[in-house]
């Protein structure tokens, strides 16, 4: 890791960081310590209470895992997030879109309390054969409580190792299917009670009943299961593909039942190359266009092949550059949409100065939202929006011709002087002829030779810290946004598409360049 | 997308084994019992009063942790760097620790890593990866 220690220590104790560990760490230990006594000093369980301590662990460490239990399927409710997302005060206090990290944090927890639950029980197991009551071996294989958790340990061993980020990077669908196994193990889960272990030594029941609270998490799983499905059957039908230099495809789709706001993504499917895997891709049209479009780089084997399907393979591409006879598909493939679903791009709309930071194919989400800005302005449709700062980074010249005609477009189109501003950069290294048509052309034009745009293209990678801090002392005079002086609190929205690398920095530099009343406030999309 | 390499999944699963039969075996020996007594009690003798088969997990665990991770003595070894050796050696460690009490999902969790580490023999994962290692060490040199 590239994180130092010491860094590392600082971000966890950030106030919002810290109240949810205080919340998370005391939540399970006030759990574990109230199961604990709760068995503890039962009177009518003594006929359990004479194993002693380790019974009082398990039953302990059971409750936290009836809590986890409840809680593990609420983060991956994307439809409910997505609402939740748009209620702007419950989204400062609960960041809706790190909600995957929150799954990551109850399945640790889970882990945890399941190995103190489990190894207690092998001990209360061994206690309760030497005691003479029931032989160990009958409690683990016989019954339902001994058989749904041996279930459900041997899921978990599948479950974590597929999770693995290492496993996740090189084999996405082995982690994704394995997940599935998450419904025999919900199922085990409701069911490990059953049976009823914990009885006093008249028969009456004292378990905890987990399930009035674990079923919930699992009902409202399988209601938006069933959303998905009946949203992906909604009919849609594409109505053109653009093949894009640098191996980018366009897809454009129609489909009446799709309503979106700019920023947002949604999950596509492709029965012809695969029923059941969902690809996350970022909508790149605006609510007011007659389409809807996502913009497809062509770099794993499930794009690859969708590129083939619609006639855009790549390596076809390159041999035969302006070849008209290239293989136009017959009969387009099905697609089946689910979402949209919320991005943090979305609430762009919400601040007056915004910083857009997109990198390659990163700009997508900003697409999106720059077509929005123009159909504002045509339809003179009034947002909070004073100030828009746009930047690109980008690895080949390729790149900049997916969004050319949009970045044109709306150079253009403005009236305003200083409202949006594009700043283009380019890091890869340049052809010699390509430097000699950029010296040649340069200078003379009114256009940049690279993008056709006015502005200027940057070589190198930019200097955020610097970029930053400029902004603010522009802001502070007043030059920047007339009315919105150094003594006036302003809030400016840094909103960042790429990799997490940049992130990392751009975070930082976000940080350093806070004053008083110049809040930067930073956003990074997650995929 | 990307395609499933079972050496890496059957690897952090026979490293989680591996972390569990050691503590089972610890438990094993405070917490003395045969799996299949209901069955037999001949085999009594081997866990009362020291439990030899914990015993015998634990260093199980070392090796099998040694050989995944792989450090001293697997290093650079034919055990750490092909499937054939540790596929045999896990369905026997598998086998013998499913007789103590504690380590029977251990022991089942290497049964299944080495099925699938033989998925990867099979599938010919370990000639690609040694081709790796050398062209790294040609490389380094």
């Amino acid at each position: 890791m590239a994180e130092s220690f010491s860094s590392r220590l600082s971000k966890e104790f950030t106030l919002k960081r810290l109240s949810f560990w205080i919340f998370w760490f005391g939540s399970h230990i006030f759990l574990f310590i109230y199961g604990f006594f709760l068995q503890k000093d039962d009177r009518s369980l003594d006929n359990l209470n004479v194993i002693g301590f380790s019974v009082w662990t398990s039953r302990g460490a059971g409750l936290c895992l009836a809590y986890d239990g409840a809680l593990i399927l609420l983060p991956v409710l994307r439809n409910i997030i997505k609402y939740l997302r748009a209620l702007s005060y419950l989204n400062k206090l609960i960041p809706f879109d790190e909600n995957l990290w929150f799954h990551r944090q109850t399945a640790y927890a889970m882990l945890f309390f399941t190995l103190v639950h489990t190894l207690a029980h092998y001990i209360n197991f061994w206690k309760l054969e030497q005691l003479g009551k029931f032989p160990a071996w009958q409690i683990h294989y016989t019954t339902w409580a001994g058989l749904t958790g041996h279930a459900m340990l041997l899921i978990m061993v599948l479950m974590y190792t597929s999770a693995h980020y290492k496993m996740r990077h090189q084999s996405f669908e082995t982690f994704w299917y394995t997940h599935h196994l998450a419904f025999f193990f919900m199922l085990c889960l409701y069911f490990h009670g059953h049976g009823c272990f914990v009885k006093t030594a008249e028969g009456v029941c004292k378990g905890y009943l987990s399930y009035r609270f674990t079923l919930a998490g699992g009902i409202l799983y399988f209601f938006e299961r069933v959303l998905r499905e009946i949203r992906a059957r909604q009919p849609t039908q594409i109505t053109k593909v653009i093949d894009h230099p640098s191996k980018a495809i366009e897809i454009q789709f129609d489909k009446p039942s799709f309503r979106y706001k700019a920023g947002q993504y949604l999950f596509l499917n492709v029965p012809a190359i695969s029923t059941w895997q969902w690809h996350p891709f970022t909508i790149t049209s605006a609510p007011d266009d007659p389409y809807v479009s996502i913009h497809v780089r062509q770099v794993g084997d499930f794009t690859n092949q969708l590129g083939e399907l619609l006639g855009c393979d790549p390596n076809n591409f390159n041999n035969s550059n302006y070849d008209t006879k290239r293989s136009v598909p017959v009969i387009l493939p099905t697609l089946r949409i689910d979402g949209p679903y919320g991005a943090p791009a979305e609430d762009v709309f919400k601040n007056e100065i915004v910083v857009l930071i997109g990198c390659g194919i990163g700009v997508t989400p900003f697409a999106s939202i720059l077509k929005n800005i123009w159909h504002q302005q045509q339809n003179k449709g009034l947002s909070k929006l004073k100030r828009v700062e746009f930047f690109w980074i980008c690895r080949d010249t390729g790149s900049f011709e997916w969004f050319q005609s949009l970045l044109k477009t709306l150079e253009a189109t403005q009236m305003e002087a200083g409202f949006l501003k594009f700043h283009i950069y380019l890091t890869s290294k340049l052809r010699e002829s390509t430097i000699n048509n950029i010296i040649i052309n340069d200078v003379s034009g009114s256009y940049d030779p690279l993008t056709d745009l006015e502005s200027r293209t940057h070589y190198g990678r930019p200097n955020f810290g610097y970029i930053f801090s400029q902004l603010n002392r522009a802001i502070d005079s007043g030059r920047y946004l007339p009315g919105k002086e150094g003594d006036l609190n302003t809030n400016v929205g840094v909103y960042y598409c790429g990799p997490p690398a940049l992130a990392k920095s751009l975070k930082k530099d976000c940080d350093a360049a806070n004053t008083e009343s110049i809040k930067f406030h930073f956003h990074k999309e997650h995929f | 997308m990307g395609k499933l390499i079972w050496s890496q999944w059957a690897r952090l699963i026979a490293l989680t084994a591996g972390v569990f039969e050691t503590i089972g075996g610890i438990f094993g020996l405070f917490y003395r019992i045969f799996t299949f007594e209901p069955l037999t009690s001949d085999l009594n003798p081997i866990f009362n009063p020291i439990n030899i088969i914990a015993i015998l997990c634990i260093f199980f665990g070392f090796i099998i942790v040694a050989i995944e991770i792989p450090v001293f003595p697997f290093k650079n070894t034919f055990v750490a760097s092909s499937f054939i050796p540790r596929i045999i050696l896990y369905f026997i460690i598998g086998g013998v620790s499913i007789l103590n009490y504690q380590n029977v999902n251990p022991g089942l969790y290497l049964i299944i890593s080495a099925i699938m580490y033989i998925a990867a023999a099979r599938g010919g994962e370990g000639r690609h990866r040694v081709k790796q290692d050398d062209l790294r060490r040609k490389l380094v040199v």
